[in-house]
């Protein structure tokens, strides 16, 4: 297990939330960290952005609140590539763990882990979104704007996740994490539509570029338990990089992961190079001076995003694909992170011709035939 | 405040502690006092019995490249630096745009006078139209310790935050090295310079001076027939190949292509941009009908050639 709840130094409540059982059932497994009810929210997030490494400090502080919009949203994906068509849940933002190429650094204005804590709101949503959908597969999943186990061990948010979405048939619910934080998991019964996914990257980079999270052998040890229980699991290369060595270094994990993991048991692998908005850059430089990654031959994408150029992108997926298919199989779905067309058709010999497709391609249970041309 | 006539000759100019910029010209000034003399009175204040100038250096200046020996102040009672300080600041602000250089001296001038860092965060920064957080505030802060002549260049070509954040990434000897290829390029190209060569730099783990000093960057320093605006342009072009060396293989194919398909001079062919699409644009200039004719079997004729494919992936990754 990673014990991320030892980096909390602080807890803030939303004194509107502080009498929710979750709230109460959080404050109770943390009885010993300094709590402070918050009046005022813009004060705290003021305080915090005045603080040297703002980031690095709202990973040890975790804020329990109430979301007061929507939790299911559509993933945002990125304008001009192919997306996959997959729904967000935004029950925790924010993690603990502190990789150098982290969107969320760019992407979220509150330093801060927040836990929503309004779970009877979340349950309601989700019937509403559930039944406004019913007539089309769904994929949707807690790990985009935050990592859905890191903290499953303090919120137990997963078993109750796990609860309602069992025997949804055309719904696909994905817990996305780095961490080892399963034990909750595993005290739950399978469901095929139960899909818990790991990002991967090569050792060297997880151990350069990925703080505070845990080794990807022990990544791949973890999906191996949760496979063994019964659950189908599913990963994520993304992102994946370019360094010296980038071609051993993947080849080796994917070794590695297909050694451990029976291939016909993954739901779905997704490809997703190295990329971000511009303005991410220079905080990464500050923020971790010794990093490298963001030095390679990158260009601005038709999204605005750097990314690798195109020819190099290319190659980066065909060693990763070629190196799936030799030591998995070849029938292990696989899909690309807000990539295009012409890298599906070049990479994969697929041409989906919208995200529509992508999502049935991905919904499709095992034995199924695609409709991707 | 105390409203009075003093004599020009009692300022101490020499004491800049409340001057936001030194990079200001006074000749467009210089007309209007001579017509209708100093209408709107700086502000002084005075510091062990000497006149020093809070707001207002520009005026006094111009009176004194006027040889006005007398001129309407007022004068602050002895408040605090941090006090006195405030009063440039929102003067110029309700006035002009702060460039990136001015920006960081204010925030560097009231963090030296003692203002607390969260309220230059939370109240100065904001009024400045900078993200009020802590990392901005370091970033101004080294800025405004960047060399004299970098500050200058930055402030008269109005560089971008990004540039400068740059700039305080080097070390001063690196900034200095490169500086002088800086100069003549236009601010895009210095933007572009600064990026390539700090990204090159810092991925290859060599100081910006001994990249410069080695190879092909150090040979178009020492071509003594070039002069300095062919040399900037040089090493400019030669970043852009180092930074991104395949693209620029691409880059190069496909010219190589386009040209051997000896297109006539109204006829173009563009790729995407940075090849990120999948087509490319033929750009055809016509005048009239006749000419669209011409295009058209020219066209015709371009389709049936083996080159053409090729253009759309100048080296085969398939």
């Amino acid at each position: 297990m990673t014990e991320f709840q030892n980096q909390i130094q602080k807890i803030f409540v939303d004194e509107t939330s502080l009498k929710l059982p979750l709230s109460q059932k959080i404050l109770k497994k943390l009885n010993s960290i300094p709590v402070q009810v918050v009046k005022n929210e813009e004060e705290v997030i003021k305080r915090y952005l005045a603080l040297k490494d703002s980031i690095g400090e709202g990973k040890k502080s975790l804020w329990l609140k109430s979301l007061k919009g929507d939790f299911v949203k559509p993933c945002p994906c990125t304008p001009y590539y192919l997306g996959c068509n997959y729904y967000i849940m935004n029950t925790d933002l924010n993690c603990p763990m502190d990789c150098s190429y982290c969107i969320l650094q760019h992407y979220l204005d509150n330093p801060l882990m927040i836990i929503h804590v309004n779970t009877d709101d979340l349950w309601e949503q989700l019937d509403k979104f559930l039944f406004k959908q019913r007539n089309r597969f769904i994929r949707i999943g807690t790990g985009e704007l935050g990592d859905s186990l890191a903290l499953d061990p303090i919120t137990e948010r997963s078993k109750e996740l796990i609860a309602y979405f069992r025997g949804k048939k055309r719904v696909n619910f994905e817990l996305k994490t780095k961490s080892l934080n399963i034990d909750n998991i595993m005290s739950e019964e399978p469901s095929e539509n139960i899909i818990t996914a790991w990002s991967l990257n090569t050792e060297l980079m997880a151990e350069k570029e990925e703080k505070g999270a845990p080794p990807v052998r022990d990544r791949i040890e973890a999906a191996f338990e949760v496979q063994n229980r019964g659950f189908r699991v599913a990963f994520h290369f993304d992102p994946l990089i370019l360094y010296p060595g980038w071609e051993k270094g993947y080849e080796a994990v994917i070794k590695r992961l297909f050694s451990r993991i029976d291939p016909s048991r993954i739901a779905w692998i997704s490809l997703g190079s190295l990329r971000f908005p511009k303005q991410l850059k220079s905080l990464i430089r500050k923020r971790f001076p010794s990093t490298k990654i963001i030095y390679q031959e990158m260009i601005k994408g038709i999204d605005g995003k750097l990314r690798y150029f195109k020819p190099l992108r290319i190659k980066l997926y065909q060693k990763i694909v070629k190196a799936i298919h030799s030591y998995g199989n070849e029938k292990v779905p696989l899909y690309f992170c807000m990539e295009s067309k012409e890298i599906w058709k070049k990479v994969l010999n697929k041409e989906p011709g919208s995200k529509e497709e992508v999502e049935a391609f991905l919904s499709l249970l095992p034995g199924f035939e695609s409709t991707i041309k | 405040m105390k409203f009075t006539q003093i004599n020009i000759d009692q300022i101490d100019t020499a004491d800049k502690r409340f001057q936001i910029s030194p990079y200001f010209s006074v000749d467009s000034l210089i007309p209007s006092i001579k017509k209708s003399g100093l209408l709107n009175p700086p502000v002084l204040t005075k510091r062990e019995q000497k006149y020093i100038i809070v707001s207002g250096w520009r005026r006094i200046t111009a009176c004194q490249k006027l040889s006005v020996p007398l001129i309407p102040v007022f004068v602050m009672p002895g408040e605090s630096d941090l006090e006195a300080f405030k009063i440039p600041v929102y003067e110029n602000l309700s006035i002009r745009e702060y460039s990136q250089i001015e920006k960081a001296a204010v925030i560097r001038k009231f963090y030296d006078f003692g203002e607390e860092p969260e309220n230059i965060i939370k109240k100065y920064m904001s009024l400045l139209k900078i993200p009020p957080k802590r990392e901005v505030m370091e970033v101004y802060l080294n800025i405004d310790g960047l060399k004299e002549n970098i500050k200058k260049t930055a402030h008269q070509k109005n560089w971008s935050l990004g540039m400068l954040e740059i700039m305080t990434e080097l070390a001063p000897e690196e900034a200095q090295a490169f500086y002088p290829f800086m100069e003549p390029l236009s601010l895009n190209k210095q933007k572009q310079l600064i990026e390539n060569l700090f990204d090159i730099s810092r991925k290859q783990d060599v100081s910006v001076q001994n990249l410069l000093n080695s190879g092909e960057l150090l040979r178009i320093q020492d071509d003594k027939g070039l002069n300095p605006f062919q040399k900037a342009e040089k090493i400019y072009m030669l970043s852009k190949k180092l930074k991104n060396p395949t693209f620029n293989t691409w880059r190069k194919a496909f010219e190589e292509l386009s040209q051997s398909l000896d297109l006539p001079e109204d006829m173009k062919v563009i790729p995407s941009k940075f090849f990120e699409g999948d087509t490319i644009t033929i750009k055809l200039d016509i005048k009239n009908q006749e000419e669209l004719k011409k295009h058209i079997r020219k066209l015709k004729e371009l389709s049936e050639r083996k080159e053409i494919s090729l253009l759309f992936n100048p080296f085969s990754h398939d």
